[in-house]
């Protein structure tokens, strides 16, 4: 008959088994420790410890995490073989997590000081201007009180067309930044351009039918020049 | 030619005598084998499942990066001494779990059984509490995405990004899908339940208890995180 190993070493024999029941008070002792745990984190909640909440709640949480593993699931009786399953797999969980935030954490430096060269990347070396609003004017009454019934529609089709552009933005990633802005002055411009001459009118079509944060992006300045 | 009858009859009746008791299946040589089978491939499903949930986690962890005060706010929504009532109640199951393991493991099945049953009891006593809390964000509309408060408020702004929405989608994920696994874990421990009932297992068989055991202390486990990050957090 084949030899046992248990947790490395030879096992007297295979019909011994190598079940470790574990006394009672060991499990009543984890139970109260847990409960002990549970009240200290409620308790620990109440108490304002601004940004050592977190830190804090997570440790209390491992502590119990370990006590469940170790005791309740028996990992630390366990053949070794466990411990390695489960300590890989949070290995891997760390894995994740950290690239993940590295990502999220230095996307801001990227767009900052890189996000001109994304632009010319995808775009070409001509980065357009940015588009500064014109207040004040167009208002110059007369017959753009006429047209004013005539305009609110299509420059309110504008804002939610403005609005499509932001999602449609974040999928043209590098632009999306650039894009982003022009896209919410596109809403203003169109608002401006309301009791302007009928030249508006075509600026705030153009906006409706945005999908790309491009056309959304050149609608923009259009949308402002019209006086 | 006698001799070969009789020394294939002995083989024959000492494989199924002593080597495979009825609860041991013919691909295993020992019961040790088999057992040590079914704990490791009950080790990779959790493993698995750990995978599964640290996505969850990870969503939980970007939108707190990412709209702190938003998360802040809202999570002051969740009764968080209702949600301490559930942990006890998890906390509670998961020893009573442990010790029905521990009366299957010393032979006691009459005692195993009680103690499976107080487990079922607590775990359907956290999905009562789990019915009142969601009834609770159902009224008041907290709800994922487009539901929320469209009952209360008319619907939200379209565009409203990082809004309460996002903090009640992440709250319903990660607890409905651990609700999940409660339920899947009352229905295992039932199970469980009845074959113990039935004298199925004995102090040199009790793999399945064990297994779901490893099963129901991991739906506490995560729990355990779940609680401080959803309804704790500062």
């Amino acid at each position: 008959m084949a030899k046992g190993y248990i947790r490395g070493r030879e096992a007297a024999g295979v019909h011994e088994t190598h079940h470790h029941v574990m006394p009672l008070r060991t499990y009543i002792g984890v139970f109260g420790a847990l409960l002990v745990l549970t009240v200290l984190t409620v308790l620990v909640s109440e108490a304002d410890l601004g940004s050592a909440a977190l830190p804090v709640a997570m440790v209390v949480a491992t502590i119990k995490a370990g006590f469940v593993i170790g005791f309740f699931m028996h990992l630390k009786y366990d053949t070794r073989f466990h411990s390695f399953v489960f300590f890989g797999t949070l290995l891997f969980v760390g894995i994740f997590f950290l690239i993940t935030f590295l990502d999220i954490n230095t996307r801001g430096m990227i767009t900052k000081e890189w996000g001109n060269t994304a632009w010319v990347l995808d775009h070409g070396v001509n980065v357009p201007p940015e588009p500064v609003p014109h207040e004040g004017e167009a208002h110059e009454g007369g017959d753009a009180a006429a047209h004013e019934a005539a305009e609110a529609k299509p420059a309110d089709e504008a804002k939610p067309a403005a609005d499509e552009a932001k999602p449609a933005a974040d999928e043209a990633k590098p632009a999306a930044d650039e894009a982003k802005p022009a896209a919410d002055e596109a809403a203003p411009a169109a608002d401006e351009a309301k009791p302007a001459a009928d030249e508006a009118a075509p600026a705030a079509d153009e906006a409706a039918p945005a999908e790309e944060a491009k056309p959304a992006d050149e609608a923009a300045p259009e949308g402002e020049g019209a006086p | 030619m006698s001799t070969a009858v009789d020394a294939g009859q002995h083989a024959e009746a000492g494989h199924s005598h002593e080597a495979h008791p009825s609860y041991l299946q013919h691909h295993f040589d020992n019961p040790q084998q088999q057992e040590g089978a079914a704990k490791l491939g009950m080790w990779l499903f959790l493993a698995t499942e750990l995978l599964m949930f640290s996505g969850l986690f990870l969503a939980y962890f970007y939108m707190r990066s990412q709209y702190p005060d938003m998360v802040q706010e809202y999570h002051e929504h969740l009764n968080k001494w209702l949600g301490g009532l559930n942990t006890v109640f998890l906390i509670t199951s998961s020893f009573t779990m442990a010790m029905a393991v521990r009366a299957a493991q010393i032979g006691k099945p009459r005692q195993s059984a009680s103690m499976l049953l107080i487990t079922i009891v607590f775990a359907i006593g956290f999905m009562v509490v789990k019915y009142f809390e969601y009834s609770a964000k159902i009224e008041h509309g907290l709800l994922p995405g487009d539901l929320f408060a469209e009952h209360v408020a008319g619907g939200v702004q379209s565009g409203w990004y990082g809004g309460p929405q996002l903090f009640f989608g992440i709250y319903f994920l990660m607890t409905g899908l651990h609700g999940l696994h409660v339920v899947i874990g009352i229905g295992l421990l039932f199970w469980i339940y009845l074959k113990t009932k039935r004298g199925a297992f004995s102090g040199n068989y009790y793999t399945p208890v064990e297994n779901v055991g490893l099963y129901w202390h991991l739906v506490d486990l995560i729990w355990i995180f779940l609680f401080p990050l959803l309804y704790l957090v500062k």
